[in-house]
């Protein structure tokens, strides 16, 4: 069942009617049978799988506390048995297509082979490791109620692909009393729009717009098409992940239940350091607190001089070689994630001896260029991420060619207008909400012109897969 | 150590060893994390500083704009551990 499609939002009509119509009490049991129902729609196995590691994961939790016997090992193993399924699942949807393409001339049976990535396995996976982790330091409560731990891991409005939520908030908020009063359902409703708008109306048009041949065979386009395609390839993903976020942090919202924010005009930012705390701040911030923090920390007590340049490079280097391994195995996403490691690395030098200067005191030029600087690194960068580096290289070479060929079509532009009129508006706010600032009738305009554009683009172009559910 | 101290010892490494701008008259309310002044990695070696030179631990998951994003803030959460 996919997020945008009637029968994703016939199914949460439903569960919000049984929700409703149940005792506060059965509400959770409710929500946890709907989330399996709901998983089970992608495959019968994957279940399955969620079930095994939220026993694993709850069954660990108590041994895990401060004073307990052997807790370091319990930690450890539920790390591994954690990280073993992710690797597994990772790595065979990776390793299992090229031995099924060698298999198959000799005439053996590859069928049994075929193994699929569990939708979701990347966000629930890391929501258990943090789990273990926040217990053990004696930041979480070991979970008592097994009801509200597997809810927690399998809650449907994020178990695609997130928000990564922290177990150490979430579950004492699935256990608290919820209120659903008219500002909640307004704020559920401002998500809900904005995410479909996002979704619908720009990313499904842009992401079908975009030649599929773009990042496999660069040679067949001009410079000037490279650029613009990249770039309408960059919004369109980054509206189709927001537009996801919100669509789920919406649905949820009618629930009580608040989901954590997972971007912030990331756009706008102006420096890769920045962009990672506005882009899949969920994610940023789980690598920031298990991989980034634990081991700058190690490295600065080592040695707290400023200029040491195994702590300067080794924890962003590393951190981002781990995003890099985590939206895939390629060795393009490795060469992704090094690359951005290095641009951080980059990044910190000035501070080593230059006065900081805030950059919102910094004259709007140089606000303004190190946007521009930030959307160009950008393009260039999401090109390893998307092709092999044989192709990249190719993609690269053409881009310094001589601008020529066919304009894309303009429709193009005129969609990306909504989505940066939409990051400007809540930019300029710092607010997400700033839309219900509005006088009523502009906003009762906007949400009609918003459920209109959903409409009609809605029937006139058939809704993509969320790409992030493929991570 | 007094508040007095801890505020004074802070806002010296801060402005020495961090923004390179020792006469800098940083207020106490001044955003340092979400103002761009200080990034993850000044985060960190301003946790082992308190750490080493006034012996309070502070978790890698209280390390964030929420919790540390001003000197009042260190210092409130510093006092409330000491």
């Amino acid at each position: 069942m996919t997020i945008v499609s009637p029968a994703f939002f016939g199914f949460c009509a439903l569960v919000l009617m049984l929700y409703y119509a149940f005792p506060t009490r059965l509400q959770n049991y409710l929500l946890l049978a709907a989330s399996y129902a709901f998983y089970l729609t992608f495959s019968w196995k994957f279940p399955l799988l969620l079930l095994a590691m939220t026993g694993v994961n709850y069954a660990l939790g108590p041994k895990l506390p401060k004073g307990r016997l052997h807790r370091r090992r319990w930690l450890v193993l539920g790390i591994v048995f954690d990280l073993a399924v992710l690797g597994f699942f990772k790595f065979a949807h990776f390793f299992v297509p090229s031995l099924i393409r060698l298999l198959s001339p000799l005439g053996l049976p590859v069928e049994g082979l075929k193994i699929l990535l569990p939708v979701g396995l990347s966000f629930y996976s890391l929501q258990a490791i943090a789990y273990l982790v926040d217990v053990s330091r004696g930041q979480a409560a070991p979970s008592r109620n097994i009801v509200d731990f597997a809810l927690a891991m399998a809650y449907f409005p994020k178990l695609v692909a997130g928000p990564i939520e922290r177990f150490r908030s979430f579950i004492p908020a699935l256990a608290a009393p919820r209120v659903v009063d008219n500002a909640v359902l307004t704020r559920s409703l401002t998500l809900l729009t904005v995410g479909l708008v996002r979704k619908v109306v720009v990313a499904d048009t842009l992401l079908t717009a975009v030649p599929s041949k773009l990042f496999t065979n660069p040679g067949k386009f001009s410079s000037l098409e490279l650029l613009i395609w990249s770039a309408a390839f960059i919004v369109g993903l980054y509206n189709d992940f927001a537009g996801y976020t919100e669509i789920v942090r919406g649905v949820s919202g009618f629930f009580g239940i608040e989901l954590s924010r997972n971007f912030a005009f990331p756009l706008f930012s102006r420096n890769f350091t920045e962009f990672w705390n506005r882009w899949h701040i969920t994610l940023s911030h789980w690598l920031r607190d298990y991989i980034y923090f634990p081991l700058s920390r190690a490295l600065v007590r080592r040695n707290p001089g400023r200029f040491n340049l195994a702590n300067l490079t080794l924890p962003p280097i590393l951190t981002m070689l781990a995003s890099g391994l985590w939206h895939g195995t390629g060795w393009n996403f490795m060469i992704w994630g090094f690359l951005m490691g290095l641009v951080m690395v980059a990044e910190q030098i000035p501070s080593l001896w230059r006065p900081v200067v805030s950059p919102d005191r910094r004259p709007a030029w140089r606000r303004y260029l190190a946007t521009a600087a930030l959307l160009v690194g950008g393009l260039l960068a999401v090109v390893i991420f998307k092709a092999s580096a044989p192709t990249a290289l190719v993609f690269w070479k053409r881009l310094l060619t001589w601008p020529g060929g066919a304009f894309p079509d303009s429709r193009v532009f005129l969609v990306m207008i909504p989505a940066f009129w939409i990051d400007w508006v809540q930019y300029r706010r710092k607010d997400e909400f700033a839309f219900l600032s509005w006088p009523p009738l502009a906003r009762a305009a906007l949400l009609a012109v918003a459920a209109l554009s959903v409409f009609l683009f809605g029937r006139a172009q058939v809704s993509e897969p969320f790409i992030y559910q493929g991570f | 150590m007094d508040r007095t101290d801890i505020t004074r010892k802070l806002r010296v490494f801060i402005l020495k060893d961090i923004l390179n701008r020792p006469g800098y008259p940083l207020a106490e309310d001044e955003p340092l994390i979400t103002g761009g002044l200080i990034d993850s990695h000044a985060l960190v070696r301003i946790a082992v500083f308190v750490e080493s030179e006034i012996g309070v631990y502070i978790p890698d998951t209280d390390l964030s704009a929420e919790k540390m994003d001003t000197l009042r803030q260190i210092v409130d959460w510093v006092m409330a551990k000491e």
